[in-house]
């Protein structure tokens, strides 16, 4: 199963004519300070992780506390170097973004949801009315169940976290990202509202057609959300599996307790907790 | 509320009137020491007193002002500069310290030999402590800052300048408006004790020390309370600017 290249035939035409999105052999290491001697030890975190990223599977990327996901979405979206390994990208000039986990802290404060969906269109000198009409038709598309138009001229902090989560990711998708990378989104959010999360960005993938890479730390998420559950080991991380979900979609909210949900949900625990304590499930 | 609100804002100052008149009817204190609250703003109805007072608070403001602008300027560049090149910083930060710590009053001295008995001394000293201060928030508040947005910005495809101008300065605004806040006070302080120490026909603090020397206390008193009002009225202004601008501060 860590052969993910074999997507089903229906698809397989399509992903090859957008061409391969490849994450080849990453490895990296961090210099840390020994808690005890103050020398600098090298602590590898990445250790050659190979997977691909295909165009119209929804990729969730699954791993144990402290895998070093972070660092790698930041070498996928090109903010770190890798030691070693490289990312193969169909066309070079790929836009990649990356929505980073706290919200809060990446939104602007002082600008309205408007201005700050519009923000990259802002960078490259598109007009105030041009660049706000294109976050109002954003908004009007995949956040309409999230967001009215009475709080477009509101300010972040006026907001609930799901309406903020939906801000980050708009402001992500106003310029048509290639590739959208996403670090556990919706850790901080309530469960209801981790639910039509789930759907808005579910829609808006659908509707938009980017490719996603999406980190969680929710087998329950992985399944329901992914096509592709790509698992990760412990510290230094590399690949332990790759786990195809062949739940149809769209998904509905009942395949959660369908049988194949299920068991879909314990090949990946019983794969996740025989690398964590070394054993099987505690209930076989 | 608005009536209980009230009552809460004037108690205080009318329990220290009240006390205040009933030391003076009691007779301990001799009264040219200690007038009575009611000569004390007798005072402002006097034309003369009232228009000369209010040179004095006209003059003692804009000097302070003066200084406050001097030094809110260049403390918001340098402190950027040296919150940005951290090694830059750790060059400085022990002179910074050190005339941060030195109590401004001291410096007088130095600078009326350097820069005369004029106006000019006064306000580049008002200048020069302020600018410590806005440097020293300034910088903190770009070396603290949160990496989060900029990053977040970078991926977005700003350019470096883009990211400093677009990000970096909103992100710094309060730090600066703390550091703005503290140096308001600071150049009120300094305007009047230059004032009473340096040779100044005018100014609030040069009417308090004649006053006190000439034994005018109802003068010296309602200059005071002037001296007050003016700190007051600032620092409230300022309050409010930042408030307004930095609407999301503390949300």
């Amino acid at each position: 199963m860590t052969n993910n290249e074999a997507p089903t035939a229906a698809t397989q035409g399509d992903t090859k004519a957008d061409g391969t999105f490849r994450v080849q052999g990453i490895s990296k290491s961090f210099l840390l300070k020994d808690s005890k001697t103050g020398e600098p030890v090298k602590r590898q975190v990445l250790k050659e992780i190979t997977f691909d990223i295909p165009r119209d599977k929804f990729v969730v990327l699954f791993g144990p506390n402290a895998s070093g996901k972070t660092t790698l979405l930041k070498i996928i979206a090109g903010l770190e170097a890798p030691d070693s390994g490289i990312i193969e990208k169909p066309r070079p000039d790929m836009r990649i973004d990356l929505i980073f986990q706290n919200y809060r802290d990446s939104l602007f404060p002082w600008k309205d949801v408007l201005q700050n969906i519009a923000f990259p269109l802002e960078l490259s000198g598109v007009s105030k009315k041009e660049r706000n009409d294109a976050a109002r038709s954003l908004l009007a598309e995949i956040g309409s169940d999230v967001l009215s138009e009475n709080d477009y001229k509101k300010y972040p902090y006026e907001l609930s976290g799901g309406q903020q989560q939906l801000i980050a990711f708009s402001r992500a998708l106003i310029v048509r990202p290639d590739l959208l990378l996403l670090d556990e989104s919706f850790a901080a959010l309530d469960h209801d509202t981790r639910y039509l999360m789930q759907d808005v960005l579910i829609k808006a993938w659908e509707e938009l057609k980017f490719r996603v890479l999406f980190i969680s730390h929710s087998v329950w998420e992985a399944v329901y959300m992914a096509d592709v559950v790509v698992l990760l080991s412990k510290r230094p991380a590399n690949v332990l599996d790759v786990v195809e979900v062949p739940l149809e979609r769209p998904r509905k909210r009942e395949v959660e307790y369908s049988k194949d949900f299920f068991e879909l949900r314990s090949e990946i625990l019983r794969v996740f907790e025989s690398e964590l304590y070394g054993r099987g499930p505690i209930i076989s | 509320m608005a009536v209980v609100r009230l009552f809460r804002n004037i108690f205080g100052p009318l329990l220290v009137l009240v006390l205040w008149q009933l030391v003076c009817m009691s007779g301990l204190i001799n009264p040219l020491l200690l007038p009575t609250p009611i000569t004390v703003f007798a005072v402002y109805l006097d034309i003369n007193s009232l228009q000369s007072l209010s040179e004095d608070v006209l003059l003692t403001f804009v000097r302070a002002m003066a200084g406050f602008l001097i030094g809110a300027v260049t403390g918001v560049m340098l402190g950027i500069l040296l919150g940005w090149f951290r090694s830059i910083y750790l060059l400085f930060e022990f002179l910074i310290e050190f005339f941060r710590s030195l109590p401004a009053a001291a410096l007088l001295p130095p600078f009326m030999l350097a820069f005369g008995i004029g106006n000019t001394s006064k306000v580049l000293l008002v200048g020069f402590s302020c600018a410590l201060v806005v440097i020293v928030h300034t910088a903190a508040g770009v070396r603290n800052r949160n990496p989060t947005r900029a990053m977040t910005a970078q991926i977005l495809g700003a350019t470096r300048f883009q990211i400093f101008h677009k990000v970096i300065l909103p992100e710094v605004l309060p730090a600066v408006a703390t550091g703005l806040r503290i140096s308001i006070s600071l150049a009120l302080i300094i305007t009047v004790v230059a004032e009473m120490l340096i040779s100044t026909d005018r100014g609030l603090g040069r009417t308090i020390l004649d006053m006190q020397l000439l034994f005018k206390t109802p003068e010296m008193y309602a200059a005071i309370i002037l001296a007050g009002a003016l700190g007051y009225a600032v620092n409230k202004l300022i309050s409010l600017v930042s408030e307004r601008i930095i609407h999301w501060e503390g949300k």
